[in-house]
């Protein structure tokens, strides 16, 4: 017996031994820099931008972008990659953003590797499916939308935008329709054309970031290479541009940069000439219509098929553009610059608004996510901290250190995001981010929940002046009529709801900036708490003595929430590649973790927030 | 007989772990030796462009040994056995678990504070006591709490 028990003994100790000199010797042939040096298997160019082949000179990082395919979503209190419903855990945005498609479909992103996927399933992408929810007066999305979706928009804007000069080829690429320009996307070698690998997200049409958007061929030095970065660059910002870089800047500089190319607020400015684009000839065939009855003019499928062809057509031309006119070199963004640029003569009149708010009629700006701008301000940046630091912290891969490329929520690893400056424990760290995000997620959901407040007052202004004769023209309420007396409390709900769409369209519920996030909602709240007074001395003027204003708190605004998806009509959803018949009532979204609710504990949370319940979040 | 077998079996396996271990070189003060393990390489860079890694007649002013053990033969014979077998334990068993960056333990830092109290003891006999229980009954003032790179560029 007890010789048994030595035996066991002896082996346990032996497995530890050879563990113990595996583990060394492992080590020991690890060469130096084994994670950032080329393999110098493959040739790389901007011929052929796949990930997929970059790759296989980096096996490490590629591994490292890729991890987001096949991890679990995570949740974090206001982010994560579970493709949550945002307008399920947030039901107030279904009213602020009301008469633009983002107020039937706005999720939770999730991550580099899937934004291209992400973006052609996306029902704001889906022309039918607008047409029959209400959205037949948008026009669909432009291939400018693929400027930060897809590792394919330089070598499209290069090799098959239309035009001479690089200048022509630009304003072409974005002009042109978004699901004309995809089916552009060649089948380089080892992959046949439209196959499911063509339309895949590895290296195919569905093909997210790629190495080739932030790196130099063979060399991998860091580049910009969007032509809306560069051109804000080096129109207003004092850069100098750079034939191989993009613009001449630090490392330092480019470690933040290379996420300036898409993490910026934009807008999409019409350059008032006609441009030469591609076209599809189904817009010639009588027999293809849409939903409601009118004339196809593209294809919503990835490839050219059933004989439709590419044709020449000519356009108005749009062009992306990031207004930052008034944002000057080494210096801190301020909300007011925004103000500003849209509101000057030359915007305004070519670019009034992104939509006009269905129910105030105000027009209104649509912030996307300015997480450059709202950084630029803070302490970190103050510090020189870039973007890689925190999203792309170090990790040790054998003997060298190199940036993680899944790039992700600081939250998921606080050690190598945070330690390497901070000190303090990670539950410390933690907490203070916590305590950062909850403050500001309290200012941001009383703004929202203010700015809803507003707009319900509005509305019923608006009804109150339709019954009165002098805002009648033959007999029927006059909008503008309405909408003239009303001038300073749209122009209100404007400038408000921007900034709080600016710090809720923002990837760090404030942590990029809290002072700065915290200062623009106090303006929002004035503002929106502004328009309600207007409102008031309105009704004073034109006899309403039982005008009241509202305030609405979190159970009243949990009544609108909208629930997953659904189609409202039988639909055949032209972009699978069966074309798939959808009955009314099934779900949009094919995959059960896309667009369902969010963990019942951040709905608590929100509950807690907002009014602060400090008992229970502290 | 079979005894004995396991027993040179084990003695063979422990000589070899040791040799490919470089087993020798952790008997010496040489910073070089904790940087065997590639996760030192941080540590072991900063240290060298400290003010602690200058030479003085071939030796560096104080070395990792000089300020993460305790400086008593028996002390600092059982506290590197303990950090050897823990160490050990931690790159066979939990590799994939090691953070990036590494956390003092409380051991350790008592050894870090009685270090710097030895060598600066007439410089610290003159100021306010920073080990003084008074004021700090629950987390005593320690000297890298201020000067938190004199041995690394980064404070631990």
């Amino acid at each position: 017996m007890k010789k048994a028990l030595l035996a066991i003994l002896a082996i346990i100790v032996l497995i530890g031994f050879v563990l113990f000199n595996k583990d060394i010797s492992s080590k020991k042939a690890q060469p130096d820099m084994a994670g950032a040096v080329s393999k110098d298997v493959v040739t790389m160019s901007d011929d052929d931008p796949r990930f997929n082949v970059w790759g296989k000179n980096f096996p490490e990082h590629m591994d490292m972008y890729q991890t987001v395919e096949t991890e679990a979503p995570f949740e974090t209190e206001f982010g994560g990659n579970h493709s949550y419903s945002k307008l399920i855990r947030y039901p107030q945005l279904t009213i602020l953003w009301a008469g633009y498609p983002f107020s039937i479909d706005a999720n939770e992103e999730r991550g580099h590797f899937w934004i291209q996927v992400d973006q052609m399933d996306t029902a704001r992408n889906n022309k039918d499916f607008l047409n029959s929810h209400g959205f037949a007066a948008f026009n669909g999305q432009p291939a400018a939308c693929m400027n930060c979706h897809s590792g394919w928009t330089k070598w499209l804007e290069n090799n098959a935008a239309l035009g001479d000069t690089p200048r022509e080829k630009w304003v072409s690429f974005n002009s042109a329709k978004y699901w004309t320009m995809v089916k552009n996307i060649p089948a380089l070698e080892g992959i046949t054309e439209n196959s499911p690998e063509h339309s895949g997200p590895h290296g195919g049409k569905r093909m997210g970031v790629a190495c080739a958007d932030c790196h130099v061929p063979n060399t991998m030095e860091l580049r910009v290479t969007r032509t809306a970065l560069i051109n804000a660059l080096t129109k207003w910002r004092g850069y100098e541009p750079d034939p191989v870089t993009g613009v001449k800047a630090t490392r330092s500089e480019m470690r933040s940069l290379v996420c300036a190319q898409c993490h910026v607020e934009y807008y999409f400015r019409p350059t008032g000439e006609k441009v030469k684009t591609i076209g599809e000839s189904i817009a010639s065939d009588t027999d293809k219509k849409w939903w409601n009855g009118t004339q196809k003019t593209y294809d919503e499928f990835d490839s050219w098929r059933d004989g439709n062809k590419a044709t020449e057509i000519e356009v108005a031309g749009i062009e992306l553009v990031f207004p930052w006119k008034q944002w000057g070199k080494n210096k801190p963004f301020r909300i007011e610059m925004f103000d500003e640029y849209y509101d000057e003569n030359v915007t305004r009149s070519i670019f009034p608004q992104d939509w006009a708010h269905k129910i105030t009629k105000a027009p209104m700006l649509k912030i996307q996510h300015p997480e450059t701008e709202l950084y630029s301000s803070s302490v970190h940046a103050a510090n020189g901290v870039s973007c890689a630091d925190c999203h792309m912290p170090y990790v040790r891969k054998g003997s060298s250190k190199v940036t993680n490329h899944n790039v992700t929520s600081p939250l998921k690893d606080i050690n190598a995001a945070c330690k390497s400056c901070h000190t303090q424990s990670e539950e410390y760290l933690k907490a203070q981010i916590q305590d950062i995000q909850r403050s500001i997620a309290f200012d941001l959901r009383s703004v929202e929940y203010a700015t809803v407040s507003l707009i319900n007052d509005i509305k019923n202004m608006r009804d109150r002046l339709a019954a009165l004769p002098e805002f009648q023209t033959d007999g029927k309420a006059d909008d503008k009529k309405i909408s003239a007396v009303l001038k300073e409390v749209l122009e209100l709900h404007r400038k408000g709801q921007m900034r709080g769409d600016f710090v809720g369209a923002e990837n760090s519920t404030g942590f990029h900036s809290p002072r700065e996030a915290s200062r623009m909602l106090l303006q929002a709240l004035e503002m929106a708490r502004m328009g309600q007074t207007k409102l008031a001395e309105i009704a004073l003027q034109y006899g309403f003595s039982d005008f009241k204003t509202s305030n609405l708190g979190f159970e009243d605004i949990q009544k609108l929430n909208p629930g997953e998806i659904r189609y409202k009509v039988d639909l055949n959803d032209a972009r699978q590649s069966t074309a798939k018949g959808h009955k009314a009532g099934d779900r949009y979204y094919e995959h059960d973790n896309i667009n369902d609710g969010p963990n019942a504990k951040l709905l608590e949370l929100d509950k807690n927030n907002k009014p602060y319940n400090h008992k229970v979040l502290d | 007989m079979w005894f004995l077998v396991v027993v040179v079996i084990i003695i063979v396996a422990a000589g070899y772990t040791f040799y490919n271990a470089k087993g020798m070189s952790y008997f010496s003060d040489d910073s070089a030796a904790c940087n065997n393990c590639h996760v030192m390489n941080d540590v072991y860079a900063s240290w060298r462009k400290s003010a602690h890694s200058r030479e003085i007649n071939g030796k560096p002013i104080a070395s990792c040994n000089d300020c993460h053990l305790p400086n008593e033969f028996v002390d600092k014979w059982i506290a590197k056995a303990q950090s050897g077998v823990s160490h050990a334990y931690a790159f066979t068993f939990k590799l994939d678990d090691l953070p990036q960056n590494f956390t003092a333990t409380k051991m350790s830092k008592n050894m870090v504070q009685a270090n710097c109290v030895r060598c600066h003891s007439q410089m610290v006999s003159v100021v306010v006591n920073p080990t003084t229980k008074i004021n700090h009954a629950n987390e005593q003032l320690s000297c890298v709490k201020c000067h938190a790179s004199v041995g690394h560029t980064r404070g631990f």
